[in-house]
């Protein structure tokens, strides 16, 4: 039991540590370093639990987006700021870069049936990140302004 | 403030934001509100993700065009957030055209992070991942020393040297995963896979790659293939680099 709380607060952190370094290295603005790592942490969190329970790569994958586009949405709202710069940096723990270079390496090695496995599963998982920030628009669709 | 000045303000705007890793439709919405607010008439334009087309109808009948190649660069999201602001207080009317200039100007020259901050968020970053995607707190550790190393090449020794985007990605590789080879001769108790995949991580094109799928879904064919292809590119130099240095260690 207490390892498994170790695990989560160890995942946490690091995610955490991961996208405000991320955030860093892209020019965030310093005031949305923190909403940033939070978002990160909240998304990469909720795809770790997930992956425990044994559910695959896709379904952990989309609601991860969806956690992060969500949660963006919820902070550019409060600080004014656009969601891009919340929702890049707190992606990069999520998207299949590590899988793509894998892919990639496979094929330059002559291991060519790894390699297309690779390169389905860089496309099943970019593509459920996709459709996980599409259903998060859909929560975020703004209530009409009044027009003045 | 002349048309014309009017026409490549805007067109300065939209290519800062492109420049910067601006999404598509952000660009273009935009530089649209940019436009209505300084006073073109019939304003129309066409963003693709390494170029941007625009015109306008001058007063005396002509119509103004401009078109351009912007190479597609490293994301800074700070300088977004600045013009963002900027445009919004346009559409607003709280800021002149002449201000603006000058704005965007200071925008573009901005630095947002000290050198020394950059190169301890590249050690971090790449420890936290090394760790996250399964690696043990000691080849973290090792990943944090691979991240100083990369970043103080890529920050101190790249810029000096004129080279392409592909050159910089395969000796980047090559780089880490050569440092990588001799630590793992060293300690054994560091695995490679680990070690390689923290310190290239900040090379990796994951964004891009996720951001073509967005473009795609967004019935954006052109651009979102071309930054998809960009993302193979990368991930095929980074691939090279690794390749070869890990073929010759194969063989020691």
């Amino acid at each position: 039991m207490i390892t498994l709380f170790g695990k989560i607060i160890l995942q946490l952190v690091f995610s955490y540590i991961a996208t405000v370094a991320f955030g860093i290295c892209t020019n965030v603005p310093h005031r949305a370093l923190n909403a940033c790592g939070l978002t990160g942490a909240a998304g990469w969190f909720v795809y770790w639990l997930l992956v425990q329970l044994d559910l695959g790569h896709m379904l952990p994958n989309l609601v991860g987006a969806f956690v992060i586009a969500s949660v963006s949405l919820f902070f550019a709202r409060m600080k004014k700021i656009p969601v891009i710069i919340f929702n890049i940096p707190s992606l990069v723990p999520l998207v299949p870069g590590g899988v793509a270079y894998r892919c990639v390496r496979a094929f330059v090695l002559g291991n060519y049936t790894q390699g297309i496995g690779f390169a389905i599963q860089v496309m099943m998982i970019s593509g459920a990140i996709a459709v996980g920030f599409m259903l998060a628009q859909f929560v975020g669709l703004r209530r009409p302004v009044k027009s003045d | 403030m002349d048309e014309r000045e009017r026409f490549d303000l805007v067109y300065d705007i939209g290519e800062s934001l492109l420049k910067n890793g601006a999404e598509i439709k952000r660009v273009e919405l935009t530089i649209r509100h940019v436009a209505v607010s300084l006073k073109l008439k019939d304003f129309d334009s066409f963003v693709l993700i390494n170029g941007i087309f625009m015109t306008a109808y001058c007063d005396n009948g002509m119509v103004q065009a401009r078109v351009r190649v912007i190479p597609i660069s490293p994301i800074s999201l700070g300088r977004i957030e600045g013009i963002n602001t900027l445009s919004r207080q346009m559409s607003e009317g709280t800021v002149t055209a002449e201000e603006a200039m000058a704005r965007l100007e200071e925008i573009k020259k901005q630095g947002f992070t000290s050198t020394r901050l950059k190169i301890v968020a590249y050690a971090l970053g790449s420890a936290s991942f090394c760790y996250i995607f399964g690696g043990t707190i000691w080849d973290s550790l090792g990943a944090l020393i691979l991240g100083i190393i990369l970043s103080i090449y890529s920050i101190f020794i790249l810029p000096r040297v004129n080279m392409s985007k592909i050159v910089i990605n395969v000796t980047s590789s090559m780089l880490v995963s050569i440092l990588a080879c001799i630590a793992v001769k060293l300690f054994p108790v560091l695995r490679l896979n680990s070690l390689i995949i923290g310190g290239i991580i900040s090379l990796v094109p994951g964004v891009p790659l996720v951001n073509g799928i967005r473009y795609l879904f967004n019935e954006d064919y052109s651009s979102g293939w071309g930054q998809m292809i960009d993302a193979v590119v990368t991930s095929l130099c980074i691939s090279v680099g690794v390749g070869i240095v890990l073929q010759l260690f194969n063989m020691l």
